[in-house]
């Protein structure tokens, strides 16, 4: 039965049927066959999958990030980055990426980083004289940083499958996350003399300086959101509300650009979006049921007790098994499935269970911008109208570089965990 | 037809749009009474419930625009403008199965949880809140069959069949 249900997913994915439906008509399959199951269960799963309290914040970091693009504080922060750094051999292209680290420390998701940072900078960075390739690339790769650096909706379900503590995955998530986007830009330093990029004129320091005041208060939201989750002020779910509320309120009494009129469109795009990912949640839930029936997570167990070479080989394993799957399944439902999978194994093997969720990550950041199946890639490459395969080859220097800091984080997992740490113990 | 069917997304993506924004609401009302130190544990339950019917909601009004994620390769490659839409209805098929599905064990459900109680609002009845379930699967369906006889008809009508 195991054979036919893989080869009935494989070939509904493959064919076009959507990712949550063939995962509930696997399930479905799956569960009608096992008389110790009742058929009601795929429902009832998928109704109660969706009842974790983490998982409230998927909508509200969505709406935080929608309220940033809809009301222009997208705009602000990329004018003020722009006007820092683009004078540069490359300017737009460093400023793309510190944009994107930047908007990954406000919102938590990698998507609407894509989509609201690349409205802007594909084709202005293409008016300068970038090749598509480039811009497409700089600004899909860039965007992964959204699910890195904190807050981030995968850390959050991450935190809600393992047990762990969001707060203490989004502290260790911040240095690799800023590592990530300096590895991007040092990509960017090698290619602009090679590639020739274009440089923009210099802004007067005065400029620079009121540009830099005028954004501000956007600039001031990662600093709100992570300290306020250090210092325990307020939870990681209610840091994704009050990211909402932040942006709101400045959109509408600071920067004037987000009028109530247009609000219950960007509550209706939140909806449409966040439902999306949260329906292949649900689907996903039910076939997990599945797969803990067959109890996948001992056999995978045994497997990795038979082979030597440890927690790097182990983590090696479960890197290359999440990009292969990163490429055809969204992350939320990725991580749903197979977190339960490979988590017990981990700990046997003495991982933490936060550098584990760190590295899942990662891998499933990068499988965004790995084709067929990478939604930040989708959208660049839909922004700038030029082929997946042109886009990826844009992507891939970039890609490498975090397959670089990705490895790092694999080689030496204690050492990313000590700092945080030894510096908030209360989150750990 | 289509502009009923038309209609009726637009008044349920309405309807999600109202479960989100009384989550959303709810929420910002449940942090305010955490910091002032007012117990109100209703907050937990309305904005589970909003939470999760502002997806099934979501989800269903999604299939009629066809944007669950999916992975568009192998259709995109077609040549044959025929085979792409046997194909679309191949997906429509399997999809409106799941959608029937759910209707009918949704409503199953629904059934036998209806006199169960919430959590922390003991005189409302659980029954209402499993309705999210055959409603989305209900809508999906009119969606999908609606998108089946337009693809038949449009196979008809270039003389494919």
């Amino acid at each position: 039965m195991g054979i036919i249900l893989v080869a009935m997913f494989i070939i509904f994915v493959a064919i076009g049927v959507p990712i949550s439906f063939a995962l509930g008509m696997v399930s479905f399959t799956g569960i009608a066959s096992l008389s110790a199951i009742p058929n009601m269960v795929v429902f009832t799963k998928m109704f109660n999958g969706l009842g974790s309290f983490t998982l409230l914040a998927v909508p509200l970091f969505i709406l935080a990030a929608n309220l940033m693009n809809e009301g222009g504080i997208t705009k602000k922060l990329i004018d003020s980055s722009t006007a820092a750094v683009g004078h540069f051999r490359g300017g737009l292209a460093y400023a793309n990426v510190l944009v994107s680290m930047i908007f990954a420390g406000i919102s938590g998701s990698s998507q609407a980083d894509t989509a609201g940072v690349g409205k802007v900078f594909i084709p202005s960075m293409e008016s300068q004289g970038y090749d598509k390739g480039t811009s497409v690339g700089v600004t899909a790769a860039s965007s992964t940083l959204g699910s890195i650096i904190p807050p981030s909706i995968t850390m959050v379900v991450y935190a809600g499958i393992a047990n762990v503590s969001t707060g203490a995955l989004f502290i260790t998530g911040l240095l690799p996350g800023i590592l990530l986007g300096l590895a991007m830009m040092l990509v960017v330093k090698l290619y602009s003399k090679k590639k020739n990029f274009p440089k923009g004129e210099r802004v007067p320091a005065a400029e620079v300086l009121k540009q830099t005041f005028v954004s501000f208060p956007a600039l001031f939201t990662p600093i709100l959101l992570i300290g306020g989750i250090i210092t325990g002020l307020f939870t990681p779910t209610e840091s994704a509300a009050i990211a909402s509320i932040y942006a709101l309120l400045i959109g509408i009494f600071f920067y004037k650009t987000i009028k109530i009129k247009a609000l219950p469109k960007i509550l209706i795009e939140t909806m449409k979006l966040s439902s999306l990912s949260l329906f292949a949640l649900a689907t996903a839930n039910a076939l997990g049921e599945l797969l803990s029936y067959y109890q996948l997570n001992m056999v995978v167990q045994q497997f990795f007790l038979g082979i030597i070479g440890g927690k790097v080989v182990f983590l090696l394993v479960v890197v290359l098994f999440f990009m292969f799957i990163g490429t055809f399944m969204d992350a939320i439902p990725a991580m749903v499935l197979f977190v339960p999978i490979v988590l017990p194994s981990a700990t046997v093997l003495g991982i933490s269970p936060i550098m584990l969720g760190l590295i899942i990550i990662v891998t499933l950041a990068l499988g965004l911008v790995t084709p067929p199946y990478g939604l930040c890639l989708l959208i660049a490459a839909s922004i700038s109208n030029i082929s997946i395969e042109e886009s990826f080859k844009g992507t891939l220097p970039y890609f490498i570089s975090s397959l670089v800091v990705l490895l790092l984080l694999v080689v030496f997992q204690d050492f990313w965990l000590a700092a945080p740490t030894a510096l908030f113990p209360k989150l750990f | 037809m289509k502009k009923a069917i038309d209609v009726l997304q637009k008044t349920q993506i309405a309807i999600g749009g109202f479960f989100l924004a009384l989550f959303l609401v709810t929420i910002a009302y449940q942090m305010f009474t955490r910091f002032v130190g007012i117990s109100a544990t209703w907050t937990e339950d309305v904005t589970k419930y909003s939470f999760i019917w502002a997806v099934f909601m979501g989800a269903g009004a999604m299939v009629h625009e066809n944007a669950h994620f999916a992975f568009t390769s192998f259709s995109d490659n077609l040549k044959s403008k025929k085979a792409r839409t046997v194909l679309a209805i191949v997906i429509s098929l399997i999809m409106l199965v799941f959608a029937l599905l759910m209707t009918y064990y949704g409503f199953l459900i629904a059934k036998r949880f209806w006199n169960y109680t919430w959590v922390n609002i003991p005189s409302l009845k659980r029954g209402p809140t499993w309705l999210c379930l055959p409603v989305a699967g209900i809508t999906s369906a009119i969606y999908l069959l609606e998108h089946i006889v337009s693809d038949t008809i449009s196979l008809v009508k270039r003389g494919d069949i």
